[in-house]
């Protein structure tokens, strides 16, 4: 891990990612945040966090099969890395150590 | 969580599709409206179908905006695959892996950088975009126009350059009618030049039933054995028409089907060929489909449903009646419209002299009675057409490069005002270590973003507004208007041609900076300040230009429309009936015009009826005699030309003509009574210009004598603005004429009349299927189109011109006085008169007006020249009226844009100015 830090969208739009699993791709990534982080957010903003968190390494995707569901379209799918799965790791310690009480963090 | 329902995919709208299907790189456009599209679905269900399409713009945009800073960033999808790219400033010597030249990657950087620093000011690259859009938009919606009308091919034809159409001539070099078919077929004979000569004949509404059950309507056109091999189309199925089949009238029932009546009508069977298809009661053998989209050579109407062999339109049109064939196609009816192709290594010129030629020798009974031949090179539109085509785009074309030019120089100056305060970000900039060319690159890189973003909104411009454009033009194009390759590619190379342009006087500007002057004190250099005059200035004076024509073609339309024509337009009728194409002898067509004149007069709601033979700016018919003693000639040659009509008694009151002396034609004038005739004014002057002409006998054509019994007052006859013409009026009764108008007095809208009058002429003759019927309201709108397309189309743009320069010269003046804020309030500190401060910003900005006033003036005197062809004949070009309007229009746009900076300047506050910096 190169110390990399994680905007906050860039955060979001990752966990999100990670929670969708198999079924992670632009338009279920952005229902997911929708409904459950209540943002209505573009596409564009979703790809170009993806593209970032590519170029730190943190994601990776790859253009699956054609299916009908889509009317013949093909979908890029998305992963989050293992340095990404750390990074995630990392915002979210940091986050504990500081929303714990005075005397209760554990380094 | 994991959404449970994937609803199917909803389509975008197609004009956002298209869009983003150009943005997006071929790589990755599918996975992306892919996405779009489920998007675009999700949120029909969770949000409701109308917010979900309002968030689809934003979502566009926003996909732009990505693919924007993905390029900036140099992250294709190549290095989305994981290289290192820039880093977030992108300005700093980070380096990209991969290929790319270092002069590719310092253009990555400076555009990167470049939209940065817009996206930072909305509201400047706002305005800026929008001007150069409207810019650019303005000639990619004419050149959509152009590309279509002249250059794009018709579809399925092949080699369409080596078309040459054939026409009527009635002047040497004039011309344009559909020819006889006796013509025709002498010049199928002896055109040796042309690999081919074929013709076609109006198209026809045809009754067709495929198996008896069920019956439905088809158009039906009838065309030579020959028209889709000279035409260079091949069958997707079957065959097309033999010599044979074209030979003996009525006797070849066989029909090529088009390719969507194929699909439509006969269900895509793939065994059509033999089928059978009974038109009018004709069983026709289907012998062929023609390709998919064939529609001939016609523009402006609906393409044909089935072709069948000149030889069977007679059939067709009148069922049973095989003598049809002889009689009309070898009559004197110019029903024939002629294209040929010509022969491999045969020229043009070499073409036109074979016919003309071959026309000259062209005799009928030993007798040279021909008609002359006109051959032309466009082959979608007659000779008239294309003139007032290629008349009316280059005036189009013409002005929407003066808007351009405008947009230019007002987004020129915008960026240069823009530089002028950057003086100082420059400055440190450079004291920093940034080369000059890197800032000239930088501000360059600017204005080239700026000239994309305006190229993407004039593109879509042009997609959205090229089909209302084309309707304005005075023709129905079937077609519809759409940028292809070649227009995207001219408006990618004018926005970029734009952009340089707009962009160099600031990047020279920003490259110039000097260190200290810019970081010491921010007033404009002079230099600059001239440049932004000069720019307005061009801005001015283009607009000049604009708004006098505008002025000029409006004022043209509306004398073209309030001419006294001398007769009415309004509320009339008008069905034209050809007697001879139904095998009329005289005696026949005298009966039937007695009879349909009976009848339309008997329809409810027509208060009057006549037959005429000519109808105003139809065609022309004349005759010329040799003056009697005393007369006065109108011809070179000494002769009197005479202007003839042949007409039933109600016509003068029916047209509106007023009888001045003596009486109209009546019902006595008849084939028993006196041969009677009607002169206008102009003819009773010329015969008799010092005696009353009631009285006197008149003959033309030498053996019978008229006695005149009427004199009526000139109209226009031919064409609108013409000088007083000569016309006679004779009896129809007394002169049969086969041609006939039937012209209805209608209470209310006349086409309202349309389908009794045709039921009523039907029931006299039910072989007049479906006569040619029109108004003379329309006739005129027809003739007066031009001159409103000009001046409803230069009011537009003159219009949008007025506004750009006024926002021009705001911009300049406003920033003239922010830039002497710290001076202005030192001079009020030191007790100056606000109203003087005042009076100075404002003649500033009207001494700029007038210098553009001044070179517009010259500059619309230098093209006036040029609009004479498209103005009416009353109204002159050197007309002074439009240049003194348009002055005085724009003098006082000029000065209500300086007077907002005026009043501005007088409320600086002494205090604020001095402290400011």
């Amino acid at each position: 891990m190169k110390g990399e830090r994680l905007g906050e969208f860039e955060e979001l739009v990752l966990l999100s990612v990670r929670q969708l699993g198999d079924e992670a791709h632009g338009a279920s990534v952005q229902e997911v945040l929708a409904q459950l982080a209540g943002r209505e957010v573009t596409l564009g903003a979703i790809y170009a966090a993806l593209d970032r968190a590519q170029r730190k390494g943190m994601a990776e995707s790859w253009v699956g099969d054609p299916t009908p569901t889509r009317g013949g379209r093909a979908k890029r799918h998305y992963r989050v890395t293992s340095e990404g799965v750390e990074a995630l790791e990392e915002s979210r310690r940091i986050r504990e150590l500081l929303w714990a009480r005075p005397g209760e963090a554990q380094g | 969580m994991t959404p449970d329902r994937t609803p199917p995919p909803l389509s975008l709208p197609r004009f956002l599709g298209w869009v983003l299907a150009r943005a997006l790189p071929a790589t990755r456009r599918d996975e992306v409206l892919g996405d779009l599209e489920e998007s675009y679905a999700r949120r029909t269900l969770r949000l409701g179908p109308a917010r979900a399409r309002r968030l689809l713009w934003k979502e566009a945009a926003a996909l732009l905006l990505w693919r924007l800073r993905a390029v900036g960033t140099g992250l294709g999808v190549r290095s989305a695959i994981g290289s290192e790219g820039l880093d977030d400033e992108g300005n700093t010597g980070s380096h990209l892996k991969g290929t790319g030249t270092m002069m590719g990657r310092d253009l990555l950087r400076d555009l990167r950088f470049g939209a940065r620093t817009l996206l930072r000011q909305p509201g400047f690259t706002l305005v800026a975009v929008a001007v150069m859009g409207l810019g650019i938009g303005a000639p990619t919606t004419v050149l959509t126009l152009v590309n279509r009308i002249f250059f794009d091919a018709p579809p399925q034809v092949t080699e369409p350059h080596r078309l040459v159409r054939v026409w009527r001539s009635w002047a040497p070099g004039q011309g344009g009618g559909s020819l006889q078919h006796p013509d025709f077929a002498y010049y199928r004979e002896n055109a040796t030049t042309l690999d081919g000569l074929a013709a076609w004949g109006g198209g026809q509404t045809a009754t067709y039933t495929l198996d008896g059950t069920g019956t439905d309507q088809l158009q039906v056109q009838p065309v030579t054995d020959n028209y889709f091999q000279v035409l260079g189309v091949a069958p997707t199925r079957g065959r097309f028409f033999t010599r044979d089949e074209n030979t003996v009238p009525g006797q070849a029932a066989v029909a090529v089907v088009s390719d969507g009546f194929w699909r439509r009508g006969l269900a895509s069977d793939p065994e059509v060929v033999g089928r059978t298809v009974t038109m009018n009661g004709i069983p026709f053998t289907v012998v062929g489909v023609a390709p998919d989209d064939f529609r001939g050579l016609t523009p402006f109407s609906q393409a044909p449903d089935a072709w069948i062999p000149l030889a069977m339109f007679g059939a067709l049109s009148r069922t049973g009646d095989d003598a049809w064939w002889d009689r009309v196609p070898n009559s004197r009816s110019h029903w024939l419209q002629a294209v040929g192709r010509l022969a491999p290594g045969v020229t043009f010129e070499a073409a036109e002299a074979n016919l003309t030629a071959a026309s000259a020798a062209l005799t009928y009974d030993g007798r040279a009675e021909g008609e002359g031949v006109l051959v032309t090179r466009q082959a979608l539109y007659s000779p008239r057409q294309s003139a007032t085509l290629s008349t009316l785009t280059r005036l189009l074309l013409g002005v929407v490069f003066m808007v351009l030019a405008i947009a230019t120089a007002n987004v020129a100056v915008l960026l240069l005002s823009r530089a002028t305060t950057r003086t100082r970000e420059m400055a440190i900039r450079t004291s920093l270590g940034a080369g000059r060319s890197r800032l000239f690159r930088q501000l360059l890189a600017e204005s080239v973003l700026l000239g994309a973003a305006g190229g993407v909104v004039g593109v879509a411009a042009a997609y959205l507004f090229s089909d209302a454009a084309a309707s304005l033009l005075p023709y129905t194009f079937v077609l519809s208007f759409r940028p292809d390759a070649r227009v995207l590619a001219a408006a990618v190379s004018l926005s970029l041609l734009t952009a340089v342009i707009a962009g160099l006087a600031p990047a020279f500007h920003a490259a110039r900076a000097d260190v200290h002057a810019g970081l010491e004190s921010h007033r404009a250099t002079t230099g600059s300040s001239r440049v932004r005059g000069a720019l307005v200035v061009t801005q001015v004076a283009l607009s000049l230009v604009l708004v006098a024509g505008a002025v000029l073609f409006t004022r043209s339309f509306w004398s073209a429309r309030t001419q006294d024509l001398g007769f009415r337009t309004d509320q009339r009728l008008v069905v034209q009936v050809d007697l001879r194409s139904l095998g009329y002898s005289a005696d026949e067509g005298q009966v039937f015009i007695a009879r349909a004149l009976d009848r339309l007069r008997a329809l409810p709601g027509v208060t009057d009826v006549a037959s005429t033979r000519m109808i105003p700016f139809q065609g022309d018919w004349s005759s010329d005699i040799e003056p009697p003693p005393g007369a006065r000639a109108n011809t070179e040659d000494g002769r009197i030309w005479v202007g003839m009509n042949t007409v039933s008694p109600h016509y003068f009151d029916v047209m509106g003509v007023e009888i001045v002396r003596g009486r109209p034609l009546s019902e006595e004038d008849d084939g028993t009574g006196a041969p009677a005739v009607v002169l206008n004014e102009t003819l009773e002057d010329l015969l008799w210009p010092d005696a009353d002409g009631l009285g006197q006998t008149f003959s033309v054509g030498g053996d019978r004598s008229f006695t005149v019994v009427g004199i009526a007052r000139d109209a226009v006859y031919y064409e609108l603005g013409e000088e007083p013409t000569t016309q006679a009026y004779a009896s129809v009764a007394q002169i049969y004429q086969p041609t006939v108008h039937f012209v209805l007095a209608t209470q209310g809208r006349p086409t309202d009349w349309v389908e009794p009058a045709q039921a009523a002429l039907r029931e006299i003759d039910p072989a007049l299927a479906f006569p040619w019927v029109t108004t003379l309201g329309a006739v005129f709108d027809d003739v007066t189109a031009r001159y409103q397309v000009s001046a409803v189309l230069v009011g537009i743009f003159g219009a949008l011109a007025l506004l750009l320069a006024a926002a021009g010269l705001y911009g300049v003046v406003a920033f003239t006085v922010a830039q002497r804020t710290r001076e202005i309030g030192v001079r009020m500190a030191l007790g100056a008169d606000r109203g003087r401060i005042a009076g100075e910003v404002l003649r500033g900005g009207l001494r700029l007006a007038g210098v553009g006033l001044v070179v517009g003036v010259a500059g619309a005197l230098a093209v006036r020249r040029l609009t004479a062809a498209l103005l009416f004949g009353t109204v002159r070009a050197d007309d002074p009226l439009p240049l003194v309007a348009a002055c005085l229009t724009l003098a006082a746009v000029a000065a209500l844009a300086s007077v907002a900076p005026a009043r501005r300047a007088t409320r600086v506050d002494p205090m604020e100015a001095i402290r400011s910096d």
